[in-house]
């Protein structure tokens, strides 16, 4: 209690509530620029934190975290371009609610969704850190660099099968995907990939200059040579609380994605991805109406951005429990636990409790923050629908420039990421899904490091499974395909057209 | 169809194009009256409703092919399908091609006798002295695009062989098939794709402000927005995008400017700096 | 550890903004450190530390990049550095692998491709096994990895550490029965049992220090936080090779861009902040200039040669 207490007071800092307004805010509005993700705002960020105090970096960091999600959710909607990737499917349904003139209601759907999400990963988070803190330390021991294979493998698989109608089109877009994240040379493995001797390709493809790519500039190559339309009339009024509203009434699907992000959190090296697709495709299976995934589902909806913005708070809990960091944007917050004095493991119960207590409160504020905030701007930050598309569309063409170059200083990047838009546009024309593209670079690149890191200890083929992650992992993979084979053929002769 | 409320009329609409009217057990739907012109003015009974004795019409859409409403979202093959999937065959293609000497298959460490091999995996056989390390080979750096190119070569193939499957059925009923059209729209897409790439090469030269500023007012007048008002619109908000990211957020842009370094020393650093 | 660090990041005052009052004709421009490892290791807070301190004393902003390389070591962030310009805006923070391996495998650097400003650490590198592993020491190890696998995890087939670990185990007459490059080795690699030994910084295994077998450390000397570990060149008989961290420039840039880095890192490593974590950690903060550490660096060169020597028998 004391403890609670003490934490509680560490936030009354002027200094450290101002951070958390600005890291709330800003995370909000560079979420909401697609192109600009958390990513790239948290690399900016940390070479700022050694001048601020332990805490007041942290929050910083983690209200651009935390907000961004949010902020994603709004350009995902409106704009079909999804803000941050991990806002990737709510493009699906968000977009598609857009279209039919309920953009509001789809906000505050996302909104109201977000914070359940955000909040539950963080109470749970906190429950679990109090309660199983010491046996933390086991569960982490199970989970090796081939469990992580596995659950990369199944997230593959569920992508796959999540894409019920055009399976073989996304399985085909997944492998692409995969391709890419494996081009390059890694002259200390002796591993050396489609580079053709051609320098640029010895450090392969970076993850955001392909997203920028496919995501961003497709979108904008899109605009510009479409037309302006007359968006229909976005009556964006009611507020947030509507969105809770309609969340009571999806109560089952908005408590499945919340575990799930949270689960998926605490999984190392999983992160928001395949937590946005387990749940995703969950809700889906539950669902009484899966046709309507992909097409204006609010369940659809509910499942992505509940099961996204669980996550950073539960990422949280391997990161201080284990020293494990539960998806790339929380390791690059390590640095400031290790510059805040905070080791990571077991015994960062003891010794700092009241510092947990301030992160985790820290995180509620946050949310909470952006949700008033939302309130109040929601009606301003949705007038973006009424920017004309062609003039938007260069904008964010602009935008993707500085996202890319910031990454690897190399202006090679930016042509190859408008060279992944150019494939992106072509792809958004035929209606293809652009995220298994993506999906197989992320899951791609994550099967391939664990593989040849858990390679050492692979004597037999049997030893890939024979742990008990791995082995129930691959038990459910196989019952995927089994499922995806089945359905394959249960379905052939239906004429396509 | 005068004195039908609303719903009875759908329900004749719907009747009426969609074959699965389902009649209760025992019995059948009744034929077409030989009169057409009673058939729906004011007659109360529809062609399609049920009486109790089994008639000699029998629909011919089997009754569990129901029309669902996710087939009226089904994906469909668009326009350009199959210029695409010639394409993304011939990416497999070059990806098949080249995994003989790009990905290390041509410096493999495989066991000599590969049966021997898989027997002493599944523990069937026990070699003398070490048999491989299963992970050894996954090891290689051929072995992850060997899945990928197992993944891609047969989606491809199916990909290619349904959008030609599409692509013919587009073709028997004259539906618009052409690759000029395609062409056309990829070629829009390329002006723009210039554009960017123009403006890549234009950062290094005159600086971040001032590309951004020429690039953000040129394309809102290249599309259309011409008015003074747009004008200072695309400069502002280009301005402000400049200012946001380079002044404040100091995010990388290129540091070797040409116009930079024209300008004089405290001048030039500030501007490097800030812009 | 908190306090001080809490000191070192208190003590930078934050001058961004404004303009760069010319002190010096260097630096006259943003000053980027290039890290290419993960945050949080031993040189990854030392640089942050000359970060600070350059911004501090010279009003020039001075910020610490990341650039892991994943699991090709700290060769892609050496490459980023080696491809930036000669101005001293940016400066590696570089392992012994980069000047000492980085010739001899086929990727672009020389052996004069980098000047070094100085060498300011030595990590405390250990050979760690979980702590219900059958041994306790190489010589244990080696009797175990007779009839038994043994796995090693290491951060990459060509870096220093890996290769006086095999050259130890042809010492002494055993073999891995495998290897694995991993981007990270710290206590979860042993727990979950990804490798039975692994090679790494005592940062890393900080946590669950108490519980896992250190085996030995590579180094010249044995650490004094770890009693009763000895060196693994004391145990296997292979030189004495130390790995170490120091911060270099590219080939061509000026003498004076050389001479203020060595001068605010020299002051940094002598500040009580370094010398506090030096105590509390284990790893050994100290200066080298440029001469100096050119020396160590052929000598280094030497070993190296010698290990590999060692290893192709």
């Amino acid at each position: 209690m004391e403890a609670f207490l003490a934490g509680l007071n560490n936030l009354m800092d002027p200094h450290v509530l101002i951070a958390i307004a600005l890291g709330s805010i800003g995370g909000l509005m560079i979420g909401a620029v697609p192109g600009i993700g958390p990513a790239i705002a948290i690399a900016i960020l940390l070479p700022a934190t050694v001048f601020l105090e332990d805490l007041v970096s942290l929050v910083l960091l983690l209200g651009v975290y935390g907000a961004s999600m949010y902020g994603g959710a709004i350009p995902a909607i409106l704009i079909n371009t999804p803000g941050t990737p991990v806002n990737a499917l709510t493009t699906y349904d968000g977009f598609a609610l857009t279209r039919r003139g309920e953009a509001g209601r789809a906000l505050s759907l996302a909104y109201a969704a977000s914070f359940f999400g955000g909040c539950f990963s963080i109470i749970a988070a906190l429950l679990a850190l109090f309660a199983f803190g010491p046996y933390l330390r086991d569960l982490g021991a199970l989970f090796g660099q081939r469990d992580i294979l596995m659950a990369a493998v199944l997230g593959s698989v569920l992508l796959i099968a999540a894409h019920r109608q055009n399976m073989g089109i996304a399985a085909m877009l997944y492998g692409f995907g995969f391709l890419i994240a494996l081009i390059g040379r890694q002259s200390t493995r002796k591993i050396d990939r489609y580079t053709f001797d051609i320098e640029y390709l010895f450090s392969g493809f970076n993850l955001i200059v392909v997203i920028v790519g496919i995501f961003a500039l497709s979108q904008a190559l899109n605009l510009m040579t479409g037309k302006d339309d007359d968006p229909p009339e976005a009556r964006v009024s009611g507020g947030v609380l509507r969105g809770f509203t309609e969340l009571l009434g999806n109560k089952l699907v908005c408590f499945m994605s919340a575990c799930y992000g949270t689960i998926m959190g605490i999984i190392p090296g999983v992160g928001e991805f395949v937590a946005q697709f387990f749940s995703y495709s969950t809700a889906r299976a539950l669902s009484k109406q899966p046709a309507r995934f992909g097409h204006g589902s609010p369940e659809g909806l509910i499942a992505s951005e509940t099961a996204n913005n669980a996550v950073p708070a539960a990422a949280m809990i391997p990161l201080l429990a284990l020293g494990v960091p539960g998806e790339a944007l929380t390791a690059m917050m390590m640095v400031v636990f290790f510059d805040a004095g905070i080791k990571p493991g077991p015994d960062v119960f003891e010794n700092n409790p009241d510092f947990l207590f301030s992160l985790f409160m820290a995180l509620l504020i946050i949310n909470g923050l952006v949700l008033l905030t939302l309130l109040v701007s929601t009606r301003y930050i949705a007038k973006m629908i009424y920017i004309p598309n062609r003039f938007l569309g260069a904008f964010i063409m602009i935008l993707s420039f500085v996202g890319v170059y910031s990454i690897r200083n190399s202006l090679v990047d930016c042509v190859f990421a408008v060279v992944f838009g150019f494939f992106g546009f072509a792809l958004r024309r035929l209606d293809w899904p652009l995220v298994p593209v993506v999906l197989g670079l992320v899951l791609g690149s994550i099967i391939v490091e664990r593989l040849s890191a858990g390679a050492g200890k692979i004597k037999f083929m049997i030893d890939l499974v024979n742990r008990p992650v791995s082995g129930t992992l691959s038990a459910i993979i196989v019952l995927v395909i089994g499922y995806i084979i089945w359905s394959a053929i249960k379905n052939r002769g239906i004429n396509p057209q | 169809m005068v004195g039908r409320s609303d719903g009875e009329l759908l329900s004749v609409v719907k009747a009426f194009y969609f074959c699965p009217h389902r009649c209760p057990a025992g019995q059948a739907m009744k034929a077409f009256p030989k009169d057409y012109e009673t058939l729906f003015m004011f007659s109360e009974h529809t062609p399609f409703s049920c009486e109790a004795e089994a008639s000699d019409f029998k629909s011919e859409c089997p009754p569990d092919k129901k029309v669902k409403k996710e087939d009226l979202f089904k994906f469909k093959r668009g326009r350009g399908d199959l210029h695409v999937s010639v394409v993304t065959f011939g990416l497999a293609a070059f990806f098949l091609a080249f995994f003989w000497t790009e990905t290390g298959w041509n410096t493999r460490k495989l066991p000599d006798e590969f049966g021997l091999y898989l027997a002493h995996q599944f523990g069937l056989v026990d070699l003398e002295g070490r048999g491989m390390r299963f992970g050894r080979i996954l090891k290689q750096s051929w072995f992850a695009p060997m899945l990928c190119v197992l993944i891609l070569v047969p989606t491809t193939i199916w990909n290619l062989r349904a959008s030609w499957q599409v692509h013919r059925w587009r073709k028997r009923f004259l539906q618009p098939t052409g690759i000029g059209y395609e062409l056309e729209k990829y070629a829009a897409a390329l002006e723009f794709v210039g554009y960017f790439i123009g403006y890549t090469v234009l950062v290094p030269i005159l600086g971040y402000l001032v590309s951004t500023l020429a690039l953000g007012s040129y394309l809102t007048w290249r599309l259309g927005y011409r008015t003074r008002r747009w004008g200072c619109i695309s400069l502002l908000s280009s301005f402000a995008i400049v200012l946001l990211f380079r002044t404040f957020l100091q995010i990388k842009t290129p540091g070797n400017i040409w116009l930079y370094d024209q300008l004089p020393g405290t001048l030039r650093s500030y501007m490097l700096t800030y812009f | 550890m908190k306090k001080l660090l809490t000191i070192a990041a208190l003590a930078a005052t934050t001058s961004l903004g404004g303009l760069a009052p010319a002190l010096a004709e260097y630096p006259d421009a943003p000053v980027q450190f290039i890290v290419p490892w993960p945050p949080g290791d031993f040189e990854d807070i030392l640089t942050r530390m000359i970060a600070a301190d350059m911004q501090e004393e010279t009003g020039v902003a001075a910020s610490v990049v990341n650039k892991p390389g994943g699991g090709d070591g700290p060769f892609p962030g050496a490459l980023e550095v080696l491809a930036g310009p000669t101005d001293g805006s940016v400066v590696g923070s570089f392992v012994i692998g980069v000047p000492v391996v980085g010739p001899k495998i086929d990727i672009g650097i020389d052996e004069d491709s980098f000047v070094p400003v100085g060498i300011f650490l030595t990590y405390p590198f250990v050979l760690a096994a979980s702590g219900d592993a059958p041994y306790t020491n190489m010589a244990e190890l080696a009797t175990y990895a007779q009839g038994n696998d043994v796995v090693l995890g290491h951060f990459g087939g060509g870096l220093t550490p890996t290769k006086a670990s095999f050259a130890a185990a042809k010492k002494l007459d055993f073999e891995f029965a495998d290897d694995a490059a991993f981007d990270m080795l710290d206590c979860n690699t042993l727990s979950s049992g990804d490798a039975d030994v692994i090679n790494t910084t005592l940062a890393l295994i900080e946590p669950c220090l108490g519980e896992i077998n250190v085996l030995a450390n590579i180094g010249s000397d044995p650490i004094a936080k770890l009693d009763g570990v000895q060196t693994l060149s004391a145990q296997s008989g292979i030189n004495d090779l130390e790995l170490w961290n120091g911060l270099f420039v590219k080939k061509g840039t000026p003498q004076e861009v050389v001479d203020v880095l060595a001068q605010i890192a020299e002051a940094t490593m002598a500040s009580d902040e370094a010398q506090t974590l030096m105590r509390e950690t284990g790893a050994r903060v100290y200066w080298q200039g440029m001469a100096e550490a050119q020396a160590r660096i052929a000598v280094d060169r030497d070993k190296s040669d010698e290990l590999d020597a060692i290893i192709a028998q």
